[in-house]
């Protein structure tokens, strides 16, 4: 049986990260692993590489001992954003990074750093043109198979770019 | 890289959009063209901006900045390529005229782009744009004219299927008046033999003209109706509403009644707050052997001179019009000394219209009957009363400012018998107004103050219900 001080999570290609629960006590899917499956040593985290699993395990770190109240729902807008200095990391970082970054959060079910994320990629969007907001979120492998022909909005796949 | 997002991660990112530095713009631009990125991510923002929708363009559409008014044409026309629903967003536009002015040296200069930006906004929004509206204020200048007619020549063609037009500030300036400056100079070599030039029709006429097929709603607000505008609406074949509001009339009453009587197909007609006067009587005769269905009635003939008929035909047209008239405002009666003027004249009307079953009659404005309104006979509120129940079941809103002398029982009786009242306005020079705020208190109405457009016509008084919002009843409709 784990430490029950400590968790570690396993991610895709079989890097470990031993941490503190009390780091995770934001992450939804952890603390639901810890209740059901706790006896367990590891915790896999799949689809999320070592880089991204250490970058929200910092985040984690650094916000441990916040005592705000745990956010619901990362889109509520009554729940303004604060931008905080000591996630300035998150600011700089590429668009396919900071991509990654917000589909670890989800995966981890870390409300909080979905947020930042999204807050991040909002301002990134700000003043672009569909065009320019296709080549950041990279919706361009759609596949022949993919395109609903058939559709009622004129030539537009089904999750792909809208046919010109 | 993951290629796609879950709507998980779209809504967060979705709802962090702003426009800035104005987060009030609308449409949000960048959630605009978030909309426009692939199908799964406009089923994903468009129901955002359906909700952050203030269902209209015209504020906003003259706080854009012409970059921003570029991106919405840009991104409106983009969506009318793809066919989706984006110009549902707008339900009309305003321009406003003097904004597409931009200083020169010693004059002002048309901003052809920001025409050119318009122009290429209402061609992606046709054919769901069906209401437009012109605000000429400040647009009285010979230049000014000039560059109206190359703005209106602009946009004409983009106009197609427009069916409500509204226009304020038209102002009167000499191509709308044959007698003006225009017509008074005289070329140097011209003959004697030759007439003075013809001026140029003014350039909201040939704006009508083009319209005339699909107009159906016309709104006028702030501006002088002449012989040559009443000559160009005659021609609109498919007229269902016209809004006269604030005019000047530089028209005869027959020429005013004649126009109102040649639209087959009028329901509301809307007269109020007259700027000059205007006598109704011929209109109401014309309407009254027409026999339309109205919806909208509102007469307000203040100040003019009306001829004694006046009501005994406005009893005609409203005995027409009773299973479909929602808004109702009586004209005053006759100023003309003689008989009509007497205070038995308006009750007797008084009397018609409340046996008079107006089944969907939804605001009543009885504030031009002034003091000549004393009482309502037939009304009796006493429990052993076998009088009939007041007619109008759905009746919302009653106006009764400036009837100073009537009868507190009228009130009583219709708190009774409209369950749907929510606002009494009543006047606080009432002379018996301690029992009318007696009459209203007890009916469960509350006395609100005086804000908006409220402020110097009266007393309105909000009907009190726990549960609605803040209490009040029509709360939001009346701006308290």
């Amino acid at each position: 049986m784990s430490d029950p001080a400590n968790i570690t999570l396993v991610t895709m290609d079989g890097t470990t990260f031993t941490v503190p629960s009390a780091y995770l006590h934001r992450s939804k899917l952890v603390q639901d692993w810890l209740r059901s499956e706790g006896d367990k040593q590891a915790m896999e985290v799949k689809h999320v590489t070592p880089f991204v699993l250490q970058g929200v395990l910092n985040f984690c770190e650094i916000h441990a001992e916040d005592t705000s109240e745990p956010l619901a729902d990362p889109a509520d807008p009554t729940k303004p954003f604060e931008a905080d200095p000591r996630d300035d990391a998150f600011r700089g970082m590429p668009d396919d990074q900071l991509l990654q970054f917000t589909m670890a959060a989800d995966i981890l079910q870390i409300p909080e750093l979905v947020r930042l994320t999204a807050q991040e990629m909002a301002s990134r969007i700000d003043g672009k043109s569909p065009d320019q907001i296709r080549a950041m979120f990279n919706p361009d492998d759609l596949a022949e198979e993919d395109v609903d022909s058939d559709n009622e909005m004129g030539e537009v796949g089904e999750e792909g770019a809208i046919s010109k | 890289m993951p290629p796609y997002l879950p709507v998980e991660l779209l809504l967060p990112i979705f709802t962090q959009i702003r426009d800035e530095p104005d987060s009030l713009l609308f449409p949000n631009l960048n959630l605009f063209s978030c909309s426009l990125v692939c199908r799964f991510w406009y089923q994903c923002a468009f129901p955002l901006l359906l909700e952050g929708n203030n269902l209209y363009l015209n504020r906003d559409i003259n706080k854009h900045t012409n970059l921003q008014l570029r991106r919405l044409a840009d991104l409106m026309t983009e969506s009318k390529r793809y066919g989706l629903s984006h110009a549902m967003l707008v339900e009309w536009v305003e321009i406003v005229v003097s904004k597409l002015f931009v200083p020169r040296l010693h004059t002002k200069g048309l901003d052809r782009r920001r025409i050119g930006m318009i122009d290429r906004l209402l061609r992606a929004l046709q054919p769901q744009l069906n209401i437009i509206g012109l605000n000429l204020e400040g647009i009285s200048k010979p230049n000014e004219i000039r560059n109206l007619h190359d703005i209106v020549s602009k946009l004409l063609p983009s106009l197609d299927s427009v069916a409500t037009l509204r226009i304020t500030h038209l102002s009167s300036f000499p191509p709308l008046e044959p007698k003006g400056l225009l017509c008074t100079f005289k070329p140097f070599a011209s003959s004697s033999s030759k007439s003075p030039p013809i001026p140029p029709p003014h350039p909201i006429l040939p704006l009508i003209q083009r319209l005339a097929p699909t107009l159906q709603h016309l709104h006028l607000t702030s501006a002088k109706l002449t012989p040559p505008i009443l000559q160009t609406l005659r021609a609109c074949p498919n007229i269902r509403t016209t809004r006269f509001h604030r005019i000047s009339y530089k028209v005869t009453p027959t020429d005013f009644a004649d126009t109102v009587a040649a639209w087959p197909n009028l329901q509301h007609l809307s007269i109020l707050h007259p700027e000059t006067y205007i006598p109704l009587g011929e209109t109401i005769a014309l309407l009254a052997s027409s026999r339309p269905t109205l919806q909208t009635l509102d007469l307000d003939n203040s100040g003019a001179q009306e001829p004694d008929s006046v009501y005994h035909n406005l009893r005609t047209l409203l005995h027409h019009s009773a299973l479909t008239l929602t808004s109702l405002t009586l004209p005053a009666p006759s100023n003309v000394p003689g008989p009509a003027t007497s205070p038995e004249t308006s009750n007797a009307l008084f009397a018609f219209l409340v046996t008079l079953p107006l089944p969907n009659l939804d605001t009543l404005d009885l504030s031009l009957l002034g003091e000549t309104l004393t009482s309502a006979p037939m009304v009796d509120t006493s429990p052993t009363s076998s009088a009939t129940p007041l007619p109008w079941p759905s009746l919302r809103r009653l106006d009764t400012a400036g009837c100073s002398a009537l009868s507190p029982a009228f009130l009583r009786a219709v708190i009774t018998d409209c369950p749907r009242l929510e606002v009494v306005r009543t006047s606080f020079i009432h002379r018996e107004y301690d029992e009318v705020q007696t009459v209203l208190t007890e009916g469960g109405f509350v006395r609100r103050e005086n804000r908006g457009e409220w402020v110097g016509m009266g007393q309105p008084w909000v009907k009190y219900r726990p549960g609605s919002y803040r209490g009040f009843v029509g709360f939001d409709a009346y701006g308290y």
